[in-house]
């Protein structure tokens, strides 16, 4: 049986990840995509949830390579059935704020740059206060954390998740307004339409008019059977 | 070997472990202005809106002191302090310039070097927002740039060096906590004493930012807690409740340090992880204990000596040996 939560976050904090960066601008666009959510929520790489992963692709204080691991650490979660959707705003606002990497010189030269560092940019942030909501699907009651983490600053928001009763599951031709993640959905639904998000790693689509499984619940139709699927 | 006798020691590792291993240390502070700092990227000052309480749903602007204004001066006076000890030169690491990676300051607060890798910091601190709103928080300066004689005017001419700049005005509170993740005994010392000592934020070229930084209290817990815009939050609904917002007066700092050893003990309770809380009455030994220890130069030594020690322990078994292997597949 399919247990479907409700999450809300609300920002406690401005938050930020580049989503584009267009010169020195980098933008954030209302969407937590869900493998950051997996990350945050703490079901990656748990003893909790039975996702431990192997040793030399666990979490680490110490990074010696800029790499991400996402189909190591998302793998173990598709074998304990749970799914998480990525995040669409409820209400959001944004702000704009300048950062400066330590100089603060009422002069800048500009030097041509030795290393991939920045030294100052503006980013448009999410305002705190504003308010996330996404899907997690599970096979087991999930206790989740009231505090996480999100974004480059590592922004605190708080946690409400509501299980979803009455869930229904059938299958045919529906539409969900809320983004996915189409390499989670492609390979058990038909995809007919959608609008594209783009972000990296994996861009989102929503709107997305879908022929598969579902469950329906609350007055939607969510998409059932979605996995991490990585290509390859 | 322990250092601190009113603290059992199961709330510290015995070293830094390599990943997260869910022990957290909650330092809860008010910080106070005391001149006029100035907290601003954008040419004017930070701030957010927000609702003004929890139950208090109207939207007000606070003022806002941004995390990374609240860590770098904190990071610099235990670096200052290392130095002074003799236990690590200016030349072997600067600040975001060349980081020595093996030191107190690298480990415990992080850095980031493009192929060196990178160590996460485990001191995270949030924005932290004026109990007060802006309106009623800060002030406009004209600055001018006078002559050798005191004025304005030299032989009949009127300098045009002239200009406003918004300031925090003094007497404002923010509530803020500083959580360090994974402690030693050693790092929990190193962290509380750099609180305790940095005096200064904000634009260290006006010289006018003087803020103190009160400890309500520490909370050990196996996760997070509260966040600093819902305590200053709690602590306006209290604060309004007792009738001791005095706007446009400054608040009463008697009247905050209640509200906020109130205010969290009833978010703390709240809570559903495993915390053990020291505040007020409890948290009062606990400080005097600090304090006498990292207020004589022994005292001091031995902090620094033991969180030296843990860091260079941590470097040599997780950061240096990664990258020996690397080169040899390499």
């Amino acid at each position: 049986m399919t247990i479907i939560y409700r999450c809300t976050l609300e920002l406690h904090d401005s938050l930020y990840y580049a989503t584009r960066e267009i010169g020195r601008l980098y933008e954030t666009e209302p969407i937590l995509h869900n493998y950051g959510l997996c990350y945050a929520l703490g079901l990656v790489d748990s003893d909790r949830h039975a996702t431990t992963v192997a040793e030399e692709d666990s979490y680490r204080y110490f990074c010696p390579e800029q790499v991400p691991k996402y189909e190591a650490h998302l793998t173990p979660l598709n074998q304990q059935g749970i799914y998480v959707t990525p995040a669409r705003a409820v209400n959001h606002a944004t702000v704009l704020n300048t950062w400066k990497y330590a100089n603060n010189n009422y002069h800048v030269e500009m030097e041509k740059t030795q290393k991939n560092i920045p030294s100052f940019g503006r980013a448009k942030e999410i305002a705190p206060e504003s308010q996330f909501e996404s899907f997690i699907l599970s096979q087991k009651p999930l206790a989740l954390p009231r505090w996480v983490r999100l974004g480059k600053w590592a922004s605190k928001a708080s946690v409400e998740v509501k299980e979803l009763s009455q869930i229904k599951q059938s299958e045919g031709e529906f539409v969900f307004p809320h983004p996915l993640n189409p390499l989670d959905v492609m390979f058990t639904h038909q995809v007919l339409s959608y609008d594209t998000v783009n972000m990296p790693p994996v861009s989102l689509i929503r709107n997305v008019q879908m022929r598969g499984h579902y469950y329906e619940t609350e007055g939607l139709k969510i998409p059932a059977r979605m996995s991490y699927r990585f290509g390859n | 070997m322990a250092m601190l006798k009113t603290v059992d020691s199961k709330f510290f590792h015995a070293e830094i472990p390599y990943k997260p291993m869910g022990k957290y240390a909650h330092f809860l502070t008010v910080r106070v202005t005391e001149s006029y700092p100035l907290f601003q990227t954008d040419g004017e000052l930070n701030k957010a809106r927000v609702r003004a309480g929890i139950t208090d749903k109207t939207t007000i602007s606070r003022l806002a002191m941004f995390k990374r204004k609240q860590s770098t001066p904190e990071r610099l006076v235990g670096r200052e302090l290392l130095r002074n000890y003799n236990l690590m030169t200016a030349e072997e690491c600067e600040y975001n310039v060349n980081f020595a990676m093996n030191n107190p300051d690298c480990i415990i607060y992080g850095f980031a070097i493009g192929d060196s890798g990178s160590e996460k910091s485990k001191v995270v601190v949030d924005t932290a927002f004026s109990i007060s709103a802006f309106d009623e928080s800060h002030e406009t300066f004209t600055l001018n740039a006078p002559y050798e004689n005191g004025t304005m005017s030299k032989q009949g001419e009127v300098t045009s060096r002239i200009n406003q700049q918004d300031h925090i005005k003094p007497q404002v509170f923010f509530p803020s906590i500083v959580t360090l993740k994974d402690p030693t005994e050693a790092s929990f010392l190193y962290v509380f004493n750099n609180i305790l000592r940095t005096r200064h934020y904000g634009a260290q070229t006006t010289r006018t930012g003087r803020v103190r930084n009160e400890l309500v209290g520490v909370v050990f817990a196996d996760g997070e807690i509260a966040s600093n815009l819902r305590w200053t939050q709690a602590i306006y609904d209290q604060m309004k409740a007792n009738n001791t917002l005095k706007i446009p007066d400054p608040l009463d700092e008697d009247d905050v340090m209640q509200a906020a050893k109130t205010t969290i003990e009833a978010l703390m309770a709240e809570e559903f992880i495993v915390h053990t809380d020291f505040i007020g009455e409890q948290f009062a030994p606990l400080l005097d204990e600090v304090k006498a220890l990292t207020g004589s130069e022994a005292g001091i030594k031995q902090v620094l000596q033991h969180a030296d020690q843990d860091a260079k322990t941590y470097f040599g078994k997780y950061v240096e040996k990664p990258k020996k292997t690397a080169a040899k597949a390499g």
